[in-house]
């Protein structure tokens, strides 16, 4: 029988008093003691390790389109042809029936039965510095810690499955590396193993000097130093370093990710950074892991944004709807919760520079995939794109809604940060029960 | 020697608009602007208040042309539609209008300088040219590989040359319907990760009709695209690069529109970052090194507008206007009026008046 630990309300909120989401000392100190019983404490812990067990078997998976620098709603989800601040695009209609898209997305159009819009984003921050962290971390109530990124969350939640590779996997132009500081409080061990360029981490491939029982002497004797060095430490940091080197091993032995892209794929996803990076972003995905970021960068349009969008966006329709309908094809869909979105959009305004500037009031995100309901728009800006009319979401909203999808109940489910029980998302938010099916 | 320019009037648009220009008579300002609209302004008499509107397009209306001799203009829009209006009168007569001329934004209008033709280009990659008369599809001249964004006339041999957005311009045979030959300006165009940057936005031919300059910028980034005004010269007959000029810094970036003056200046703005513009009058015969801008080529610089993204000469070739945007045009977040109204830039547009003389050093 499962422990039954149920700090949080079950019902679904879209709007809450403030005094609903205290966390109360009672359910602080049930927590603490709970996590007591099940032995669980100490960084990065839930106070539901059976959730996580069972989170743990789970197929579920999750490909997070990051359009950095700030995607403009008119010119893509939202548009308003022909007024004020509508832009010289045209909208054209989607597979969707009454549902138009900007003609800058005429692969996306149709496929629009198989996605699930909100147009009715508002979120807060109008700068990058501020915007692309808190919109990743779900914009939590301030609790005095760094929450982690949504890839390490879902990380730690879910873990990394049966491929044993590494759990989050950021596909991005420029360097690669481990991201620790996407894990926030959870740890270095649920930070990001980027992917830069398309190229493998550096040293993944073994030298060819060093053959395999070279190779198992320098890990026995690696092993005799860790076990020395973790002696009377606490264990979280020699855990993460090892699950770290686990990970990067079991990559090690998927070489095969990193081959030269099939020619049909690269015809299919577009002979582009994006397409390359989607792609790459599949063959993670068909290898089981986790959680796949893959970032685009270069939508910062303060300047010239119209002929930015004219090019930019052909990129995104093609590897977009390339990966949408590939992992349909193969069978992944229903598995894989896929999003695609910025830290915000762009300012109805036009600037001198032909260009619009950052805007939080009024902007969109894309879904679908598992637990996603499919074809469905919600959420609705007034005439001109100004402002939300009428079903606003937040960030928050929206990470209720994706713990939802993948089948964790974000009412129940805390972490557990040094005796210290933290929402999984943020409390005064839930989920847009519009989204999911 | 050097110029001084005095600015007769400014006139104040609600809203933003887009490249200015007299008509031929010199009776008339005529702008195209954001809503689908074409605005228009009586340069006779003491008023400038804005007349009725000529309807019938869609998105943007930025590509504008006249009829040298009669009252019509050709108009283009972000749609792909192209029509043709009598701009005099209370209620503007539409002539005809073809609303899919391209497939996606039409880009520029140039019209024969003996009125019987126009061309259009535009997102489709073509060049296609049209009766004026009844606008009437007479050729689609196919050979860029982008979206094809200026267009010029020479004046005395009719030929049609065209720019595209990778830097490609093409001198066209319209009665073989092919191209005759190509200048590379790819110096204009830069792939900055997923984006394309730059392109031919302008070009126009020396008054004696032996150079083809072509404006832009020279990319440095996308994104919030950043690059330096560049101009270049082609020798017409030739194709060999005669100029090559840098006009400020790399947040001047575009270099909008260029017309010579009947002073014989080649006329340029440019418009960059928000707040920054430049009006140049260029001496294109004065000689400097390469890449340099020596004192004598630039005998005016007003770098005070903001934005610059239009000049159009009156036909009396002595004044002329620069269309610019407001000063504060930018800025992140919700920004509200008093009375809690989410308000829009517009485009003051200055005339002006130029005198030359000698340099005081």
């Amino acid at each position: 029988m499962k422990p039954k630990i149920n700090l949080h309300s079950s019902v679904s909120k879209q709007l809450c008093t403030p005094a609903q989401h205290v966390l109360s000392r009672r359910r602080l100190l049930g927590a603490t003691a709970a996590s007591g019983l099940l032995g669980m404490d100490g960084l990065g812990g839930l106070v539901h390790p059976l959730v996580a067990d069972e989170l743990s078997q789970s197929n579920k998976q999750v490909l997070f389109i990051w359009i950095d620098g700030g995607m403009s709603q008119l010119e893509s989800w939202d548009p308003k042809p022909n007024t004020k601040f509508g832009g010289p695009f045209r909208s054209i209609q989607t597979s969707l029936p009454g549902v138009r898209i900007s003609e800058l997305m005429p692969k996306t159009a149709e496929i629009m039965h198989l996605l699930a819009l909100d147009r009715g984003v508002t979120t807060v921050d109008n700068s990058h510095s501020a915007g692309v962290p808190r919109i990743q971390r779900g914009d939590p109530k301030d609790r005095g810690v760094i929450y982690p990124y949504f890839g390490s969350a879902v990380a730690k939640l879910m873990g990394q499955g049966n491929s044993q590779l590494p759990p989050y996997i950021w596909v991005k132009p420029g360097s690669g590396g481990f991201k620790y500081q996407d894990a926030g409080f959870l740890g270095p061990r649920y930070g990001a193993l980027a992917i830069g360029d398309g190229q493998p981490p550096p040293n993944l491939l073994l030298p060819e000097t060093l053959n395999h029982d070279d190779n198992s002497s320098r890990n026995r004797l690696r092993n005799f130093a860790n076990a020395q060095y973790a002696a009377g430490r606490n264990p979280i940091f020699g855990e993460a370093q090892s699950f770290v080197f686990d990970s990067a091993q079991a990559l090690m032995n998927r070489q095969a990710l990193f081959a030269d892209p099939d020619p049909a794929d690269v015809e299919l996803y577009g002979d582009t950074e994006l397409g390359r990076d989607m792609l790459i972003g599949r063959k993670m995905l068909e290898a089981g892991v986790r959680f796949v970021k893959v970032n685009s960068y270069g939508w910062d349009t303060h300047g010239d944004n119209f002929n930015g969008h004219a090019s930019l966006m052909p990129r995104f329709d093609q590897s977009f709807t390339a990966i949408v309908l590939d992992l349909q094809q193969r069978g992944m869909l229903d598995n894989t919760l896929v999003v695609a979105m910025s830290e915000f959009g762009r300012t109805p305004r036009i600037n001198g520079h032909v260009g619009r500037d950052h805007w939080p009031e009024a902007w969109s995100i894309v879904m679908t995939g598992t637990g996603i309901r499919r074809g469905v728009v919600i959420g609705e800006t007034n005439k001109t794109g100004i402002f939300v009319e009428n079903d606003a979401h937040d960030i928050g909203d929206f990470f209720h809604t994706w713990f939802s999808a993948l089948g964790i109940d974000s009412s129940k489910t805390e972490y557990l940060n040094n005796g210290q029980p933290l929402p999984i998302a943020h409390d005064e938010c839930g989920p847009i029960k519009g989204l999911l099916t | 020697m050097a110029v001084t320019l005095e600015t007769i009037e400014t006139i104040t648009p609600t809203a933003q608009r887009l490249s200015a220009r007299f008509t031929p008579c010199g009776d008339y300002l005529i702008a195209g602007g954001f809503e689908g609209l074409l605005h228009r302004w009586p340069m006779t008499g003491d008023q400038r208040t804005e007349l009725a509107v000529i309807k019938g397009h869609h998105g943007w209306v930025a590509a504008i042309g006249f009829h040298p001799t009669e009252s019509k203009v050709f108009s283009g829009d972000s749609w792909g539609g192209l029509a043709c209006h009598d701009y005099r009168g209370d209620n503007p007569l539409t002539l005809w209008n073809r609303e899919s001329a391209h497939d996606g934004w039409l880009r520029a209008i140039a019209v024969g300088a003996d009125g019987s033709w126009l061309a259009s280009c535009g997102k489709d990659y073509n060049v296609q040219c049209w009766k004026t008369k009844n606008g009437k599809l007479t050729q689609r001249l196919e050979g860029h590989k982008t979206d094809v964004y200026s267009l010029a006339v020479h004046a005395e041999t009719q030929t049609l040359v065209s720019g595209d957005a990778h830097g490609e311009v093409i001198v066209w045979n319209r009665k073989k319907g092919t191209s005759d030959k190509r200048f590379d300006a790819s110096e204009l165009f830069l792939q900055h990760r997923l984006q394309d940057v730059g392109g031919v936005k302008c070009m126009v031919f020396s008054p004696d009709g032996k150079t083809l300059y072509v404006g832009g910028t020279r990319p440095k980034g996308g994104g919030n695209v950043q690059g330096v005004p560049l101009i270049i010269g082609f020798d017409w007959n030739s194709g060999i690069e005669v100029f090559n000029r840098e006009f400020g810094a790399v947040g001047d970036v575009y270099v909008h529109e260029m017309q010579f003056h009947n002073n014989g200046y080649l006329m340029a703005v440019t418009s960059g970052n928000p707040g920054t513009g430049q009006l140049l009058f260029i001496d294109t015969n004065a000689v400097a090194g390469e890449g340099e801008t020596a004192k004598s080529e630039l005998p005016y610089r007003n770098n005070k507008l903001s934005n610059c993204h239009s000049i159009s000469l009156h036909p009396d070739g002595d004044q002329f206007a620069v269309t610019t945007t407001s000063k504060g045009s930018n800025g992140n977040g919700r920004r509200l009026d008093k009375d809690g109204n989410y308000v829009g830039n517009h485009s003051p547009i200055y005339l002006m008046q130029p005198s030359v003389s000698a340099d005081q050093e």
